[in-house]
């Protein structure tokens, strides 16, 4: 589909990379129109029956973050619409917070996915695939999953990484977290003073369970205090399978109890030099305002 | 037939139109109600059953392990004109007032018929009502048989049937552990008659995917032409199985309200909303905890709300 993308629009990879914002004046040509809504609780698009929409499956109708709509007669054009908050207004306006950072992420993520039910739904070769699949329940997973995955392959490409001198081989949970904080970059679009955060912690995480063996993992940990047991948000397999909300196992509580300690005897410029107690886990732990989100690197020895 | 202490009891405890207890005004209390319902049914809860012009309260005993859309109940009543020898009169309740009880009708009904939640027995009491122990408390003892015996029995069988009735109702739920028998396969016919649509109809990609995976008729011109090939006039069935997680949120009290207004043209609305909500969840799949099968229901009652409301549009679109 990256591929496909690609021959489309030559410019993809590096909209991607540098500037998603760039992709929707790039896409929007010929059969294709998408739009950034305040709200997609009053589309009219919402009623249509072949809509295929991401949401947060939060509690809430107005949940949603983005639709694709097929063409159908007798309208000719197929249409993306995605939803952002009134402050991020496309023109004219540029957000600031009190670290000339910006959180576009999810809307980024969204359009993608988006975009990728465009190609699914308009390539022949795709399309027939998601056809000739003997099962509803196949069909649906197999499309969303592709959708997903293209957008994660989007914005974070195998070339992309190893440019940022990523060992893709070797990694460890400090290398994402890492490169998690600094992908951030000034863009064309929202000017030189502010910084875009591109790709959000969960799809960066999740990424990188891609250079992972089958039964190797990455994991986002949550605590809400230093000393809470670590809840698991998901965890993420290199054979793709992933696992949500879940408690910590054994092992990546004293990962994670290990690292804490051992970032506790850093701040104090103290000697550590304890063995960590899982070898095969790296931890990285960083707290933001006032949680900690914990990243775990298992990888299997051969 | 005399009057007794236990009926002199329940008599004098029997509330007026006017008189309401503190439970009653802690259960009634909206946002306790929505708590209730949004946490499910559970052990030693009372509820108030209604199927149209049919109320009952039941206690319930028990989720069943196999199929958590189905609960064991205990009828209960807040009449004590209507208690019999085969009941146990229950001092204290969720309500405040005395109840009668009957343990030897404990039977299994599908708790989309759950309509209201009172509040929570104690534990003990609950289990001296499960076991039909009159003895083991002062609070829980032998009913007997009201003044008029046969208007009260004749009560009582009504009240059996009633529940009978129920049961009945959940013995025809669709089936649990569908999707352990859905394998991945690809389907030839299928995919012979997604070419067929270019081929023989010249459809663009979008509308093929339109009529393979979404229900999307042809017109009659279009089914004599694909007639004339050889091809049916509706694509081979996919195989669909709607994972358990859906069939059981779709039966909790917490969307009765919702789904007892939509119209589902004849058909189980609560398959309709399970089906809708397991294939609408769009990015998520791999996630199908609460929250994100809560959301889904939400985006597919809609859905279904939207559709109902603009069918004329969506007729003269066709």
């Amino acid at each position: 589909m990256v591929e496909l993308a690609c021959s489309l629009h030559p410019e993809f990879e590096t909209d991607c990379t540098t500037d998603p914002e760039a992709l929707v004046e790039h896409w929007q040509d010929g059969p294709l129109r998408i739009d950034y809504v305040n709200s997609l609780v009053d589309s009219k698009l919402r009623s249509d029956s072949n809509v295929f929409y991401e949401n947060d499956c939060q509690n809430t109708a107005s949940d949603l973050l983005g639709l694709f709509s097929p063409a159908l007669r007798p309208r000719r054009l197929h249409r993306i619409q995605v939803q952002f908050p009134a402050w991020q207004q496309r023109t004219g306006e540029i957000y600031k917070n009190h670290r000339d950072v910006i959180y576009p992420m999810r809307r980024y993520f969204t359009l993608l996915h988006e975009i990728g039910h465009y190609l699914q739904q308009t390539d022949d070769e795709l399309a027939e695939r998601l056809m000739s699949i003997s099962s509803t329940n196949y069909n649906k997973k197999f499309e969303e999953g592709a959708c997903n995955k293209f957008a994660s392959l989007s914005l974070l490409p195998t070339s992309y990484l190893m440019q940022q001198g990523i060992d893709l081989e070797h990694f460890s949970a400090q290398d994402v977290a890492d490169f998690f904080d600094k992908d951030k970059k000034t863009t064309q679009h929202w000017g030189p003073h502010v910084k875009v955060c591109r790709v959000s912690r969960q799809v960066v995480v999740r990424r990188f369970a891609d250079f992972l063996p089958s039964d190797g993992y990455t994991a986002l940990l949550y605590r809400k205090r230093v000393l809470d047991v670590p809840h698991v948000v998901f965890r993420t397999y290199g054979d793709g399978h992933v696992e949500y909300d879940l408690d910590a196992s054994t092992a990546e509580q004293q990962a994670v109890q290990h690292k804490s300690v051992e970032d506790y005897y850093a701040k104090m410029q103290l000697n550590f030099d304890q063995d960590p107690p899982v070898e095969s886990m790296t931890v990285s732990s960083q707290r933001r305002n006032s949680p900690y989100w914990d990243v775990v690197v298992y990888r299997p020895k051969t | 037939m005399s009057s007794n202490v236990n009926n002199a009891s329940m008599t004098r405890s029997k509330p007026t139109s006017a008189f309401m207890t503190k439970e009653m005004l802690q259960v009634t209390d909206p946002k306790y109600r929505e708590h209730m319902l949004e946490a499910g049914p559970h052990a030693n809860q009372l509820w108030l059953v209604e199927q149209d012009e049919h109320t009952e309260y039941v206690m319930i005993v028990g989720l069943r392990e196999h199929d958590p859309r189905i609960a064991q109940v205990i009828p209960m009543s807040n009449d004590p004109a209507e208690q019999t020898a085969t009941g146990l009169i229950v001092e204290k309740t969720p309500l405040g007032i005395p109840m009668i009880a009957w343990p030897s009708l404990a039977i299994d009904i599908p708790i989309r018929l759950l309509s209201v939640p009172l509040g929570d027995f104690d534990a003990d009491i609950a289990q001296f009502i499960v076991h039909n122990d009159p003895t083991g408390s002062p609070e829980v003892y032998k009913a007997e048989d009201a003044d008029d015996l046969l208007e009260t029995y004749a009560l009582y069988s009504a009240r059996m049937i009633m529940f009978q009735h129920w049961w009945n109702i959940g013995q025809h739920l669709p089936p649990l552990h569908q999707a352990e028998h859905i394998e991945f396969a690809v389907s030839e016919d299928r995919a012979a008659y997604a070419k067929a649509l270019k081929t023989v109809l010249n459809m663009s990609t979008v509308e093929r995917n339109a009529v393979m995976n979404h229900g999307m008729k042809l017109t009659k011109t279009q089914q004599k032409k694909m007639e004339k090939a050889g091809f049916p006039t509706t694509p081979p069935e996919a195989q669909e199985a709607i994972p358990d997680e859906y069939l059981v949120a779709a039966e909790q009290p917490y969307w009765r309200k919702e789904l007892d207004g939509i119209d589902a043209d004849g058909n189980d609305v609560r398959l309709e909303i399970a089906r809708k909500a397991a294939f609408d969840l769009a990015a998520r799949t791999d996630g199908h905890g609460q929250q994100a099968v809560k959301g889904a229901f939400r985006k597919a009652i809609e859905s279904m709300k939207n559709t109902s409301a603009s069918s004329g549009t969506r007729k003269s679109k066709q």
